[in-house]
């Protein structure tokens, strides 16, 4: 369902990935891990976006259509969700409000019918139940003096309540202790079905234990330069990245 | 030009001296000598660097006549919350006649300037003596000698009024004009109140209100007031607010204002006692060129105090802002915490703000900071939203709103708080 093609990205002249080649289907959990700096985060940027990011060359295929030549609304719209690792403090808007309105854009892109706010306190209480948040969450401002596991945990209810085709998640698993990893691995689990991805993005191996992926790639400099299944994760938290980065040498 | 101007406003102030009484005649003709002594506003005056004044000058007014109003005019104008607590003012004039006190406790005193200054006299005697001795503001002075009806509010200590009282202004008047609208406020040792005071145009046309609220707050005291500041189109509208406070009082202030040809308001705070405070905040809406200047002057007499200022600009069009503040701490003002922000969005490609936070600190045990910020949407906020599905138009609107709300979300009641979002509205297209 997204197929990514040799896929060359430059930031401020800089060319970060270097071809990139990676195919998820339906009902399939892949996991891409790889040191600070490997590009990893550019990915997903890419993939939401971010107007910040060029692509030089290659294709990002989702359910058949280009989502380069898309807006970042009309990708989200066709089932994209990509969660943030720094997700940004806007003051002033409710959490209730930007949620309410994200969730209607969703219905109206969909041609569904808008739901009151009303309404949607009740789906939102649903959610904020799935991940053991509590009601006031909703009335605070977006992101506004969240620590970094509630930011964490807003990105996975948003994931919740626009219910993606295709979750991306990056570095969800940073800013979370123990207890909260838990709840958010199991919040992203009830989300998962098999008619749906879901590509996780991580430095440490520890939210992998919560949610296992079938396909594990490794990034560095810009390119997959490994992929196996769920044992290469363990060896990378065994060995680190050097052994792999050797390995690549050799 | 600048001639013109003053010869207009001397012709004026005589013929508002008419048929007064000797106590009212001797105190506008004093008010007079001080504004002619000080001479009309010029850019180098504090506050005014950025007013048209080329513009100004050349516009000439009358007095303001009383214009009959109706109750279906002014009626649905009053927030549900002060249907028997309201004042309401015609053409800068307070009339007792249209107004209802009848929510208020006994023992507030609600009067006439006129009437006050006979029953209040020494009181009122003395705050107009030090105002016109220390005033540097000329068109503050210009205010007590063109004086036409004003209101005297005196709360007895330890009164609380649950009620808001609104104090609602309307403009309505045949042709140029000048308003002076002054109001009094005295609030007693430990009494509370609440003020929300709205300018609503009936009519648009030209003219200039001058209107000055003058608040002396006693040890312990409380006074909230929150404004919506909606002039006509045309007009000057310069709202000056004047205050000291004793030990413990506290006097906060919120407005949201959609300018006007010129809009300006001004706000000098003397903290006088221990532990006094004060809260301003404000938010401006301007569209195609209209214009907006804030000028605050907060001056920490005594130890302990705090202090507190957060205005924004929204900037459509070709409109202008600016805002001039400062925090003045004298070297008996120890522990004192002032703080002082001023935001501006710049929406329309020809819109220009400027800003000059300033502290001027005698003091060596003093917490405080200034801070101020021009920008434009931020893209990156724009992009997250959008990420969610949002589209681009709704987004921006949603920032907006963010940027904005900080402000209006703290009104003292939901109609008020709709009616500034209506002003915002109609800015922001």
């Amino acid at each position: 369902m997204l197929i990514i093609k040799n896929l060359h990205v430059s930031v401020d002249g800089k060319v970060i990935l270097k071809g990139i080649d990676l195919t998820i289907e339906p009902g399939e959990i892949h996991a891409i891990m790889g040191p600070n700096g490997a590009g990893k985060s550019t990915l997903s940027k890419v993939i939401a976006g971010d107007p910040d990011y060029e692509v030089i060359s290659g294709e990002v295929l989702y359910l058949d259509q280009n989502i380069l030549e898309m807006e970042p609304e009309e990708r989200a719209h066709l089932g994209l969700f990509v969660s943030f690792q720094y997700p940004v403090e806007i003051p002033g808007i409710s959490n209730l409000h930007f949620l309410h309105a994200a969730y209607n854009a969703q219905r109206k892109a969909k041609e569904e019918p808008l739901v009151s706010e009303s309404e949607f306190r009740k789906i939102l209480g649903e959610k904020l139940d799935l991940l053991e948040m509590k009601p006031a969450f909703a009335e605070r401002n977006l992101n506004e003096g969240f620590s970094g596991g509630e930011k964490k945990r807003n990105e996975i209810l948003q994931m919740a309540l626009l219910d993606p085709s295709m979750a991306i998640l990056d570095e969800t698993d940073s800013g979370l202790d123990i207890d909260a990893m838990r709840v958010v691995a199991c919040g992203v689990k009830r989300v998962f079905s098999q008619d749906k991805g879901l590509l996780l993005i991580t430095h440490y191996q520890r939210l992998l234990d919560y949610i296992r992926p079938e396909f594990v790639h490794v990034m560095m400099d810009g390119q997959i330069v490994k992929s196996g299944g769920p044992e290469l994760a363990q060896q990378l938290e065994e060995k680190g990245y050097d052994w792999i980065e050797e390995k690549v040498e050799a | 030009m600048n001639e013109t101007f003053l010869a207009n406003l001397q012709d004026l102030f005589e013929k508002n001296c008419e048929g007064v009484t000797p106590l009212q005649k001797a105190i506008r003709k004093q008010a007079w000598k001080r504004f002619s002594d000080l001479g009309l506003p010029d850019k180098t005056l504090p506050g005014y660097g950025y007013f048209p004044f080329q513009q100004f000058y050349r516009e000439s007014y009358d007095l303001a006549s009383i214009s009959q109003i109706s109750k279906d005019q002014y009626f649905s104008l009053i927030y549900p919350e002060c249907r028997n607590s309201y004042l309401i003012f015609v053409n800068g004039q307070y009339s007792p006649e249209l107004s209802n006190t009848t929510a208020l406790p006994r023992e507030v005193v609600v009067l006439r300037l006129r009437d006050a200054l006979h029953k209040h006299g020494n009181f009122l005697q003395v705050r107009l003596s030090r105002s016109l001795k220390e005033e540097k503001d000329p068109f503050v002075n210009l205010n007590i000698a063109m004086i036409q009806m004003g209101l005297f509010l005196y709360i007895p200590q330890k009164v609380v009024i649950d009620v808001p009282i609104q104090c609602l202004h309307l403009i309505c008047n045949e042709k140029s004009a000048i308003f002076n609208p002054r109001i009094h406020f005295f609030v007693g040792s430990q009494a509370k109140a609440r003020f929300i005071y709205d300018h609503v145009c009936l009519k648009d046309f030209d003219y200039f209100s001058n209107s000055v609220i003058d608040v002396a707050l006693e040890e312990g005291a409380q006074l909230e007031q929150y404004g919506v500041l909606n002039p006509c189109a045309h007009g000057y509208a310069l709202t000056s607010v004047r205050a000291t406070l004793k030990r413990d009082s506290r006097f906060q202030s919120l407005t949201c204002g959609s300018a006007c040809r010129s809009l300006k308001q001004d706000f000098r705070i003397a903290l006088l006692g221990e532990n006094a405070s004060c809260d301003l905040q404000g938010i401006n809406l301007l569209s195609e060129n209209r214009q907006s200047h804030v000028n605050v002057h907060i001056d920490h007499a005594a130890p302990y105090c705090h202090s507190n200022q957060l205005f924004k600009n929204v900037l459509n069009g070709h409109s202008k802002a600016s805002f001039e503040g400062k925090i003045y701490v004298e070297s008996k003002a120890q522990k004192t915490e002032a703080y002082q922000l001023n935001h501006n969005l710049l929406l329309g490609d020809r819109a220009m703000s400027n800003s000059k936070p300033n502290l001027e600190i005698f003091a060596d045990d003093v917490k405080a900071s200034h801070g101020a910020t021009v920008t434009q949407l931020d893209p990156i906020h724009l992009n997250y939203l959008r990420s969610r599905g949002i589209d681009p138009d709704t987004a921006k609107k949603l920032l907006l709103q963010g940027f904005i709300c900080e402000i209006i979300d703290k009104a003292p009641c939901e109609a008020m708080r709709q009616r500034m979002m209506q002003v915002a509205e109609k800015h922001n297209g």
